[in-house]
């Protein structure tokens, strides 16, 4: 015989099921706007019915419903989905935070228009066209050497903005690192009670959400995967590495060395080791700070030392109004304070390496001359060093060409008086000083006794610049070096103030045989004009024309690209995200009709108990004994 | 996609909004700087040719303002030429009037008397300044006067008149650059275009055991000629004849010493090199270092148009019917003569210009256009795009407006 209340019972289960399937639809239509919500479904089944197999059971045909139960409330949440979001997002991340300060890189150049740097280079090559046509006045020489200076301004101001967005991007990896860091501890902890909840058995739905949410921003900044394989411990993985294991998040540190300009690298805080991130935003700032930016500095000061250094070397040998010579138009830059180039690298005390720049030989080359000699130089390379080898039959032309186009970094041109120059360009390697010739080597006699470089061929003749005093490798007499430069040149540079305070220090003319140069002398003036096109190597490209063309090219193809790969991961996740907003996003129509059902559910069971109560009464109240 | 959820529609929305709202500030800052690129990146391939096509441009037209001063300073200078050549018109007519032996040695002296006013003035051309106060046939010491007139005392004169005119100009000639690397001579020296004679410069010295001990060099007008130790005074000739200079050397055939003669009418520039001594080791030059001082032992002849007018001016005060007729008149010839020629060289070199500046007026537009080519917008497709930009977004917000649509909830009592 079943209870008599049991009508009841099954009432009240009733009630109580549809009132929480209302509080569920409720809390799904107030969270439509959340951030990370997914909706939750509430999973009624029903009691266990009577009468279970067993000896004592009532002999009446069942088995008996008892009403409904409720047994889970789950979220409708697609796993797979997300792990595939996440990987998405650290592209978008990345690309996202590249575009914006690629942007910022190719503003800064202000090309194409007549603020450029390069439009008042122009401008400052066709003042010295003006002084030679009046070389004998000063107005001209005022117009060199403000123009010169406005010039100078525009290279400062160039560096500064570099400066001060490699500045920003410090900045924000700095926040950024910080960030990461409270996320991992935060996703951490919520694992922690996500496991105690389960323990429980119940189901953490909004916990888990908001793990996710979090786990989502996490990859937008570094490229993680995640690993729910073993339910009680929630992974997530980077670069192969662990870096939230279940309650235990690894931290990220920052430390900063001299080797890398004073900017900071990133470590594992539990091992030192250093960390990797290769994605996200602040894999991409990492990559503009330490590449793009490092490039266009380099880039910078390439131009800058190139073009101070050829007009300071045609302005030497000239004579100005006062008849004063060897006067070096631009400032020479604080460069290593030792006239040999020796330099005290690993801060010791003992100079243990010589930071020289560039290299004359003494001999006067001809161009379309035939070397006659065969043998193989090594220059120094982006990695290790660069073999370039000639033949009897090759021109000293054709050699110096060949020097230029061997991914070397050292260029070689030949000086007006015909002497073979070598030059250091940047160093692609942050290890290696930029502007610092690392190794000459011959092992025939062209840079020995030909062009008047060398002491001797041969390994024991190098130079390499891991010792103090290797000029001593150079030849003796009529050989020229100077000195690299230790900060970055485009910030030091200066029109020489013996050049701004006494205009007549401009030099216009060579002067014949010796002598200094006349009042109408202006070949000097039409020399350093020529610079402006002759093939004098900026770094690795030939001329100063084919230097700016190929730098816009450069950055613009690179903010193309960002711009394209931008867009395409945008819509790539935001495909994704429509998706997972398909499955776990609150549609207000389903939740009503449910919401109806719940609430005709509701009354259904209402009235039931109401009915059976009758009835009830109709046993207790009426049936008079 | 079977299920929409409901804040879909604003997210896409927004989504798309945003998109459209970039484009149409990017067109319009583009409308706004007349150019199609706005940041390096719209076309990276354009900017970079823009950018050597403005430098282009900024070139040619620098040497299109050199070509337009070198070419006024030239037409100046060309002027005083001709108005030199007119003076020596009439110098030549009073010459072959006083080669006349009727006249008495007072008329003579009376024609001389006009003959040096008329050099008096053909020394004020020759030291005429340009427009900007250069003087234009000092060669290259633009600010000092070239010809400088000092008086003496001349038999049959009376008092003190110019015995001799000397040049002080420089031997280098200023250079404007017209065009890529090709450069043009600013104006002709003074010591090549009032110069009458050649030159021939004979050293005291016998050449024939002479050697040369160290490595150096001589500067004939402006060419430095190399010469290494042990060469004889046949190698220095041959080296100088072989050098392309406007000289001609030889030895002489009775004192064995270096002769230099000059192959047009100017004035030799002769130098040692720093440091050397070869010329003035072979009793050339006098060793003072100062270009073309002549030893003593020198026997220098070939003089400037002053020289012959101050010749012809002397004979006439003498009186000397021979001398005037004779030497004085074929070297009023011969300077007349080189007058000549170096107007037509001037004439040639304004060609030069013409030609230059005629291309130049060409080639100029052309880089323009072609930069254009490649930056400018246009203006047309620029307002179309805008338009049909603003519309979409219109439409899209129009969408947006209805973000509320009905829903079961307005169906439900």
């Amino acid at each position: 015989m079943l209870s008599t209340f049991t009508g009841i019972e099954i009432g009240k289960r009733g009630m109580m099921a549809n009132n929480q399937g209302l509080l569920v639809i409720g809390h799904n239509l107030s969270n439509m706007a959340t951030d990370g919500y997914s909706r939750q479904r509430i999973e009624i089944s029903t009691m266990e019915p009577l009468f279970a197999p067993q000896l004592n059971r009532e002999h009446t045909p069942g088995q008996i419903g008892q009403g409904p139960l409720i047994s889970q409330i789950s979220r409708v949440r697609d796993e797979l989905l997300d792990e595939r979001i996440v990987a998405q997002q650290g592209n978008v991340g990345y690309w996202s935070t590249r575009d914006r300060y690629i942007r910022q890189l190719e503003q800064i150049h202000n090309e194409p228009q007549e603020i450029s740097l390069r439009a008042r280079m122009d401008q400052f090559w066709d003042s010295w066209q003006e002084l030679s046509l009046h070389p004998s006045e000063t107005a001209p020489r005022e117009a060199i050497v403000r123009r010169g200076q406005s010039m100078i301004e525009s290279i400062h101001n160039r560096y500064q903005r570099l400066s001060a967005t490699r500045e920003m991007v410090e900045q924000d990896i700095g926040i950024a690192t910080d960030q990461v860091n409270t996320l991992t501890r935060q996703i951490a902890a919520l694992s922690d009670e996500i496991v105690k909840v389960k323990a429980m058995g119940d189901n953490p739905n909004d916990l888990l959400d908001r793990r996710d949410l979090l786990v989502d921003r996490l990859g937008t900044m570094i490229p993680i995967r995640t690993d729910r394989r073993d339910v009680d411990e929630f992974m997530i993985h980077i670069d192969g590495q662990v870096l939230v294991q279940g309650g235990i998040a690894r931290q990220f540190e920052l430390t900063s060395g001299a080797e890398n300009d004073g900017l900071a690298r990133i470590n594992w805080q539990d091992t030192g080791d250093q960390a990797f991130i290769n994605g996200g935003s602040l894999g991409a700032l990492f990559e503009l700070r330490d590449v793009d930016i490092r490039e266009e500095l380099a880039s910078l000061d390439t131009i800058t030392l190139t073009f101070t250094d050829l007009v300071n070397e045609v302005h030497r040998a000239g004579y100005g109004l006062n008849g004063k010579t060897n006067i070096d138009f631009f400032t020479e830059l604080p460069s290593v304070n030792n006239i040999a180039g020796n330099y005290d690298r690993d801060g010791d005390g003992e100079y243990d390496a010589s930071y020289i720049h560039r290299i004359t030989g003494g001999n006067r080359l001809d161009a379309q001359e035939q070397i006659g000699l065969a043998g193989v130089i090594s220059l120094s390379g982006p990695q290790g060093n660069i073999a370039i080898e000639y033949r009897p039959t090759d021109t000293v032309g054709d050699l110096v060409r060949r020097i230029n186009f061997s991914g070397a970094e050292v260029t070689a041109r030949l000086t007006t008086d015909g002497q073979l120059q070598l030059r250091a360009t940047t160093s692609a390697d942050a290890a290696n000083p930029d502007f610092v010739i690392r190794h000459v080597e011959d092992s025939g006699s062209f840079l020995a006794g030909y062009s008047g470089v060398l002491n001797q061929s041969g390994p024991a003749g190098a130079f390499t610049w891991t010792q103090a005093d290797a000029i001593l490798s150079l030849r003796d007499g009529g050989t020229d070096f100077a000195v690299a430069p230790l900060a970055h040149p485009a910030g030091w540079i200066e029109v020489a103030p013996a050049v701004s305070t006494d205009l007549t220090s401009v030099a216009a003319g060579f002067g014949l045989n010796g002598r200094p140069a006349e009042a109408g002398d202006g070949s000097l003036a039409l020399a350093i004009a020529n610079l402006r096109t002759a093939n004098v190597m900026v770094g690795s490209e030939g001329s100063f024309d084919d230097y700016y063309a190929d730098a816009i090219a450069d950055i613009g193809l690179k903010g193309e690209q960002s711009g394209l790969m931008l867009e395409t991961n945008d819509r790539i996740a935001k495909s994704l995200t429509d998706t997972r907003a398909s499955i776990s996003g609150v549609n207000m129509d389903e939740e009503l009709a449910n919401m109806i059902k719940f609430q005709h559910g509701y009354a259904a069971a209402a009235k039931f108990i109401q009915h059976f109560d009758e009835m009830l009464d109709t046993i207790i109240n009426r049936m008079g004994v | 996609m079977r299920r929409i959820s409901s804040d879909m529609m604003n997210t896409d929305t927004q989504f798309w909004l945003r998109r459209r709202e970039d484009a149409m500030t990017s067109m319009q800052n583009r409308m706004n700087r007349q150019t199609r690129i706005e940041n390096p990146r719209d076309d990276p391939m354009a900017a970079a040719h823009a950018v050597r096509y403005d430098s282009f441009a900024s070139r040619l037209m620098r040497y299109e303002e050199n070509i337009q001063y070198t070419m006024d300073r030239s037409r100046i200078a060309e002027g005083y030429m001709r108005q030199t050549q007119d003076i020596m018109q009439r110098v030549r007519e009073l010459a072959v009037t006083g080669a006349n032996g009727t006249f008495s040695p007072e008329d003579t002296a009376a024609m001389a008397v006009e003959v040096d006013q008329l050099l008096a003035e053909l020394v004020s051309l020759g030291n005429a300044r340009g427009p900007d106060g250069d003087f234009l046939f000092a060669g290259d010491k633009s600010k000092t006067e070239p010809f400088r007139a000092l008086d003496g005392h001349v038999p049959g004169a009376g008092g003190s008149v110019t015995a001799t005119v000397d040049y002080l100009g420089g031997i280098g000639t200023p250079q404007a650059e017209i065009s890529e690397e090709s450069y043009l001579e600013m104006n002709l020296p003074g010591d090549a275009v009032f110069w009458a004679e050649r030159q021939r410069i004979a050293g005291g010295a016998d050449a024939t055991t002479y050697r040369v001990l160290e490595a150096g060099s001589i500067f004939i007008n402006g060419a430095e000629i190399g010469l290494r130790p042990g060469d004889t005074v046949q190698a220095i000739i041959a080296k100088i004849n072989d050098s392309g200079v406007a000289v001609r050397a030889s030895l002489d055939p009775v004192s064995s010493s270096l002769v230099l003669e000059g192959t047009q009418a100017q004035r030799l520039r002769l130098e040692d090199g720093q440091g050397g001594s070869v010329l003035a080791d072979l009793g050339i030059l006098s060793g003072s270092g100062v270009p073309s001082d002549y030893a003593a032992s020198t026997s220098v002849s070939g003089g400037s148009l002053f020289d012959v007018v101050m010749n012809l001016r002397n004979a006439l005060y003498k009186g000397d019917h021979l001398e005037i007729g004779g030497r004085a008149l074929a070297a009023i010839d011969a300077g007349m003569d080189n007058m000549n020629r170096r107007l037509a060289e001037a004439g040639a070199m304004m060609n030069r210009l013409e030609t230059a500046s005629m291309r130049l007026n060409k080639e100029i537009p052309d880089v323009v256009a072609l930069g254009a080519a490649e930056t400018s917008l246009d203006m047309a497709q620029a307002i179309t795009d805008f338009r049909m930009l603003d519309y979409a977004r219109q439409a899209a917000l129009q969408m947006a407006g209805r973000v509320l649509p009905k829903t079961l909830l307005d169906f439900l009592r």
